[in-house]
């Protein structure tokens, strides 16, 4: 597959999807208005690469200075995919960095990995930027 | 709701107007206010946790203007949605008031929900917002475009508060309401 890369914007985050190297990012805002038009398109190339991969560690990298409820709904949905991925045998880590400050951040990410039971995930505090 | 959140106009001597608008709502309005607000809450030294809290807060109402708000004028005139939201500081509190039309139909839903969330405490709203969550895995929801029901739980979980509501009918609209909502962060 090719590569996915989608440049930041004031509403949407960052998009590396790196296939070769199996490292994908999510880095940024999320607060599209329609969430799921944006993310459409990422849960579609996510569903195919996973169906295609072949062994190896995938690792997901999401780090968001701000999500939407729209937005929210929407990465339950990709998490959701990778936990059903990693329950099939797809070996994932999922990592979700937050700013040591951002305690609605860091309970976002509880929130929503804590209930993934076949996925490994850290959350990882980073300084301040 | 206090008649004097739901027809403040100006601010009293003990708050402080940190930001308003009024007028259409669209998405690129939502980005240009919100960076406006973070601007205006920056230059005021608002720490970053209460920041990210009003920002969030703005956002979700904004967002609710446009999912669940009627158009201003005749209704055969597609326009967008139109409506104000204000944003001042009383004490070490952040207040927040959205405005807009909602119609007939949609009101009683609304209200519905505003009021279960009124009466939720802040550890019922967590639970709430995770099962809402976790429902989503498991059931497809009819709007495609908003926040499954989250946005609202979302206010409720950055309040300090119990989140306010009026619903008061618009004689010269047509049958519409209008629907303010009050929410305060600290």
């Amino acid at each position: 597959m090719e590569r996915l890369t989608l440049p930041a914007t004031q509403f949407t985050p960052l998009v590396d999807f790196d296939y070769a190297s199996r490292a994908f990012v999510l880095q940024g805002e999320s607060y599209p208005e329609n969430a799921a038009e944006f993310y459409g398109p990422i849960l579609s190339a996510l569903r195919q690469y996973m169906n295609d991969s072949q062994s190896g560690k995938t690792t997901v990298t999401l780090q968001f200075a701000y999500v939407n409820s729209s937005s929210t709904r929407s990465l339950q949905q990709l998490l959701t995919l990778l936990d059903s991925a990693a329950r099939d045998g797809a070996s994932i880590d999922v990592r979700w960095l937050v700013e040591v400050d951002d305690d609605a951040m860091a309970e976002l990410g509880v929130d929503l990995l804590s209930d993934k039971g076949s996925l490994s995930y850290e959350i990882v505090n980073t300084p301040l930027s | 709701m206090s008649s004097n959140v739901a027809h403040r106009t100006m601010p009293e001597s003990s708050e402080r107007e940190i930001f308003s608008y009024s007028g259409a709502v669209s998405a690129g309005i939502v980005g240009a206010t919100g960076e406006t607000l973070r601007a205006r809450l920056a230059s005021l030294n608002v720490d970053g946790q209460r920041a990210r809290k009003i920002f969030s807060s703005f956002v979700e109402l904004a967002y609710n203007i446009i999912h669940h708000g009627e158009p201003e004028g005749a209704r055969d005139v597609k326009i967008v949605r139109c409506g104000a939201v204000a944003v001042w500081q009383r004490e070490q509190r952040y207040h927040l008031r959205s405005q807009s039309l909602i119609s007939a139909d949609n009101a009683p839903p609304i209200a519905q929900r505003l009021q279960t969330l009124r009466d939720l405490t802040p550890e019922q709203i967590r639970f709430e917002f995770r099962l809402r969550l976790t429902n989503l895995q498991y059931t497809s929801d009819a709007s495609p475009t908003g926040g499954a029901g989250l946005g609202l739980l979302t206010i409720a979980r950055n309040a300090v508060e119990p989140i306010d509501f009026e619903l008061v009918p618009v004689p010269s609209h047509d049958g519409r309401l209008q629907l303010t909502i009050h929410t305060v962060v600290q």
